[in-house]
């Protein structure tokens, strides 16, 4: 026989469903607000100061330091680096032909070659002087630049001496680059 | 089989069927939304500079390490040049070329009409008027800011001090401009007292 069921109340442990659909929402909106607000493009920018006429007295007391000067004339088949002489650094590189596209292009590869070893003779100077023809593309200049201003891995280790006479370790090339030609 | 045991079987059945409500197992995708969420608000926090590039234009690809501040924008569109998201001027139209939307960065002239030229053709009129307000605004701007110069370690520093204009302007432009272009813009720049160009490109991965 059945017993008669008790008149006290049992607790009995209840199961809470947490409805999750709210917060799914939400969580889905603010998903979609940062995707489209995110920017998945790695952006970098290449500094270049404007380069600024001094007086005369200031020009010669830099002309008493001997300053190089290096410049960099980017020419239609060829690149020109020189000092402000000629007389201490004068290189001239011709175009290559690029195997894959089978077009003239500017030889990047000796060109950072001969400014590392410039570099090495003169380790204190860090700016560029640039002055490209009309014609010259921007993605070229670009790539100029890039191969001006930093050292790749495959590089000779550049060593700078500090005041303190320290030997300290060089991590760019000539980092800074100045348009020579804007005012001409 | 009798159609009472028929019966009984089919009852039986009936008794045997579950109804059970289904519920859609949400944890997992909970999960993997969160995951998503605080990786966005990571990344997006990490970007305090927001720049809007134009699908039009093809950005070179630099090596460079240093990430954009926040300076005034010049975009070299294949229409025109737009400075602090306002457009300054338009490009000659080629003759092969009926609405000015059909121009892109291949089909493009990036010639600026003469009469917009002074200077022996260097300096670019209306873009210097945009950027000798937006210098004087910004300078007007900075000196209603207070400002308190770091102390320094011999006690000097400290005073208010108005910040500088510091005379930054990034420059976006397709990779096929000429350089002709950009010496017009960099001349008209340094005209307007622009001390600092920044060339944006999109970072080359390290090979």
């Amino acid at each position: 026989m059945f017993k008669r069921p008790s008149i006290r109340k049992k607790e009995r442990t209840r199961e809470i469903n947490l409805n999750l659909v709210p917060i799914l929402d939400a969580l889905v909106t603010l998903t979609a607000f940062l995707l489209f607000s995110s920017s998945f493009l790695a952006l970098v920018v290449i500094d270049s100061p404007v380069p600024l006429v001094s007086s005369a007295q200031v020009q010669l007391e830099k002309i008493k330091d001997k300053p190089l000067q290096l410049t960099v004339h980017i020419q239609e088949n060829q690149i020109i680096i020189s000092d402000w002489s000629g007389s201490r650094e004068h290189h001239v590189i011709r175009n290559i032909q690029d195997p894959t596209t089978q077009e003239s292009r500017y030889d990047l590869e000796k060109f950072h070659v001969l400014l590392v070893e410039i570099k090495q003779r003169y380790p204190h100077e860090t700016k560029l002087i640039l002055k490209p023809i009309s014609g010259v593309a921007y993605e070229v200049l670009v790539d100029i630049m890039d191969a001006a201003r930093e050292l790749s891995n495959t590089d000779p280790p550049l060593y700078q001496k500090t005041a303190q006479g320290e030997q300290v370790p060089e991590t760019k090339l000539f980092p800074e680059i100045i348009f020579g030609n804007i005012m001409t | 089989m009798s159609i009472s045991r028929a019966r009984n079987i089919i009852n039986r059945r009936k008794r045997k069927k579950l109804n059970v409500e289904l519920f859609l197992q949400l944890t997992s995708m909970m999960d993997i939304l969160i995951i998503i969420v605080v990786f966005m608000l990571k990344s997006y926090a990490t970007n305090s500079v927001a720049f809007a590039t134009l699908s039009g234009i093809e950005l070179p690809q630099s090596t460079s390490q240093e990430v954009p501040s926040d300076s005034l924008n010049l975009v070299v569109e294949p229409t025109g040049i737009t400075f602090d998201n306002e457009k300054i001027l338009e490009f000659n139209k080629p003759q092969n070329i009926a609405d000015m939307k059909d121009m892109t960065a291949e089909n493009t002239t990036y010639e600026i009409p003469e009469k917009f030229l002074r200077d022996g053709g260097r300096r670019i009129l209306p873009l210097f008027d945009a950027m000798v307000k937006a210098r004087e605004k910004t300078e007007f701007l900075m000196s209603k800011a207070k400002w308190v110069a770091p102390k320094k370690e011999d006690g000097a520093g400290g005073e208010t001090v108005p910040p500088k204009f510091q005379g930054a302007v990034v420059v976006q432009a397709d990779k096929r401009v000429r350089y002709e272009l950009l010496r017009k813009i960099m001349y008209t720049a340094g005209a307007a007292q622009y001390k600092v160009f920044k060339f944006v490109s999109l970072q080359k991965e390290a090979l």
